[in-house]
């Protein structure tokens, strides 16, 4: 079953350049570059996944994300490497995974199906980002989804995300089944978007690199 | 003497205003430096041809009107002042012949008409003239400035009210003031608007100019990277891995010269050498590496080692493995730093590793083992390889 997306970049080039990369593989329903159109767009046409932009003219992607609070669709971040409170700021405001640009179409076509079924999607970018965003706090003990800290599975697998590992590789190396691996993604996902603010924005005002 | 001096350097320069050693305006300092004789001789000159029928006051507001203006004009010019003379003794006798001859001078110049009574109010106008001009751009940041040309102008008014009282009836006195100062108002309230028009308009030209340079800066870095780079593109439009490896170079200095890693010093922990490292070995070899860094150490020569064995770990999978993408993780958590080095390409059986390759892997053992580490290879055909790379850290975290 082919997904219908929308592409969301104020540069018709990516945005060309995503839809060849994608051919057939997937419909397309449209485009807008910047906030304003990207919300009738996303309203009028109903899309399942929004391929987002970091950075947009008029107010940037999380403003995407706020303007459409009843929608269905699930949002992608796909963008050049940007600076780690950027990103973080745009999977707080509901985007499921942050990929960079430099995804293959295979593995971009990958990460269009899991956000479409409601996982998460790490890149090793991300991945290192959240890693770091946690590092001053200590790891949870037990296993409770209401806290804010990280499990010790789930460090093992963003570690693993960070190398570079896919979900299928990191089920075998942790002898655990996909469907775990992406629960805990989903669980570590969750617990960026409800941690405490300023812990992170001061984590991100402190280390503005990738 | 001489010898000290540079044969491009003339031998009499303008003096520069020495603004560390004035009592005034320095302009005596100044000279000084540029004879090479103590500032107190040329201050005492000064007063002397001051004495003498203001003559010094006068020469000194011109002296520094000279040498202010020429050293804006000639900013960019080092100024090495240059002593005259063989020694010391000479200069001051250099020095005490000329005052001696101003002074002469200074009595026979004036017509005999002239008199004390009309040269020295004159002088003390002109040089309050002076002092208020000199002051420039009138900032009201600057209380030295305001300073400045608020005497300069009660030095002028000083001046005409002694011209008129030394030179007319005491009686006079009083009325000469009321109708210069009524003259006096007249003119402010007659160029105020106007000069404050001027002023609100320099102010503004200066802010535009800013905003120009700022973006001829912005546009002059642009081109010098992101137009030549789409220039190349578009020349090497069919090779592709030619076409990716320009953007993703440019895109890497693109950020850092938006987000400013660049600064001096970061090379010196680890998260800025390991990313500086997998931007190396990309252009060297055409594959992309993603560096993801969490936490950071400062590097001392054990970690060194490490990046070291990081680095052949790096070149050997961008070389081999075929692999379109390598990732390179590095974390310091506690006292132990591991990097990983990972590609999904070919991979090998460890049991039939080639030669050199071994040799490659031996050197990335060799060099952990050294500086108290370990590393280990892992990888089967067809599964890629990864290098992992462990060192203790003796408690050199960077704190967060």
């Amino acid at each position: 079953m082919t997904r219908r997306i929308a592409l969301v970049d104020d540069h018709e080039l990516v945005r060309a350049g995503v839809r060849s990369a994608l051919g057939t593989r997937v419909e397309v329903v449209g485009e807008a570059g910047d906030v304003s159109s990207a919300i009738a767009l996303i309203e009028e046409k109903k899309p399942e996944v929004v391929l987002l932009d970091v950075h947009l003219p008029g107010g940037n992607g999380p403003a995407v994300i706020r303007g459409l609070p009843d929608t269905s669709a699930r949002f992608l971040a796909l963008s050049v490497s940007d600076a780690a409170e950027d990103v973080i700021e745009v999977i707080r405001a509901g985007a499921r995974g942050y990929v960079t640009k430099a995804i293959s179409a295979d593995e971009l076509l990958a990460a269009i199906e899991r956000v479409a079924a409601g996982d998460a999607v790490f890149s090793p970018r991300l991945a290192g980002f959240v890693l770091d965003a946690f590092a001053s706090q200590p790891v949870a003990t037990v296993e409770d989804p209401q806290l804010e800290q990280l499990t010790l599975r789930e460090r093992d697998v963003l570690r693993l995300l960070a190398r570079g590992y896919a979900y299928k590789e990191i089920a075998a190396r942790l002898s655990i089944s996909v469907k775990t691996v992406e629960s805990h993604a989903s669980a570590v996902l969750r617990k960026l978007q409800l941690s405490n603010r300023r812990e992170l924005s001061r984590w991100a005002a402190h280390r503005r690199l990738i | 003497m001489s010898t000290l001096a540079e044969p491009a350097t003339p031998y009499w320069q303008v003096p520069r205003l020495r603004a560390d050693q004035r009592w005034l305006a320095g302009v005596s300092a100044a000279i000084a430096a540029e004879i090479g004789v103590g500032a107190l001789w040329i201050r005492l000159v000064f007063a002397l041809l001051t004495l003498s029928g203001g003559v010094g006051l006068a020469a000194y507001a011109l002296c520094w009107l000279w040498f202010t203006y020429h050293a804006r004009r000639h900013a960019r010019v080092a100024y090495v002042p240059v002593p005259k003379a063989a020694d010391p003794a000479r200069r001051a006798l250099g020095v005490g012949l000329i005052a001696a001859g101003l002074l002469a001078l200074s009595r026979r110049w004036l017509p005999s008409s002239v008199d004390d009574t009309a040269l020295w109010p004159v002088a003390v106008a002109s040089f309050g003239m002076l002092l208020a001009w000199s002051s420039g751009k009138v900032d009201w940041s600057a209380p030295y400035e305001l300073m400045r040309a608020a005497g300069g102008l009660l030095l002028v008014a000083a001046g005409v009210i002694g011209f008129i009282v030394l030179n007319f009836s005491v009686g006079v006195a009083p009325r000469a003031l009321l109708i210069a100062t009524a003259v006096l108002s007249g003119v402010v309230l007659i160029v105020a608007p106007w000069l404050w028009r001027a002023a609100s308009q320099v102010s503004r030209e200066r802010l535009e100019r800013t905003r120009a340079d700022e973006r001829a800066e912005l546009a002059a870095h642009l081109h010098d990277s992101v137009l030549q780079t789409l220039s190349l593109i578009q020349r090497n439009a069919d090779d592709q891995q030619a076409t990716i490896q320009l953007a993703r170079r440019q895109e890497r200095e693109l950020r850092e010269w938006l987000y400013g890693r660049s600064a001096p010093g970061a090379e010196r922990n680890l998260r800025a050498a390991l990313t500086r490292l997998g931007a190396e070995v990309e252009e060297l070899h055409g594959v992309p590496v993603e560096v993801v860094v969490v936490g950071d150490a400062p590097i001392d020569e054990r970690v060194q080692s490490a990046l070291s064995a990081a680095r052949e770990a790096l070149v050997n999978a961008a070389r081999h493995s075929g692999a379109p993408r390598v990732d390179v993780y590095g974390e310091v958590e506690g006292e132990l730093l591991e990097i990983f080095v990972r590609d999904q390409g070919r991979g090998f059986d460890q049991q039939q590793v080639p030669e050199d390759r071994r040799g490659l892997r031996e050197s990335v053992r060799g060099r952990m083992a050294r500086a108290g580490g370990s590393a280990s290879v892992s990888s089967s055909p067809g599964q890629g390889c990864e290098v992992a790379l462990a060192l203790p850290l003796r408690g050199a975290e960077v704190p967060l």
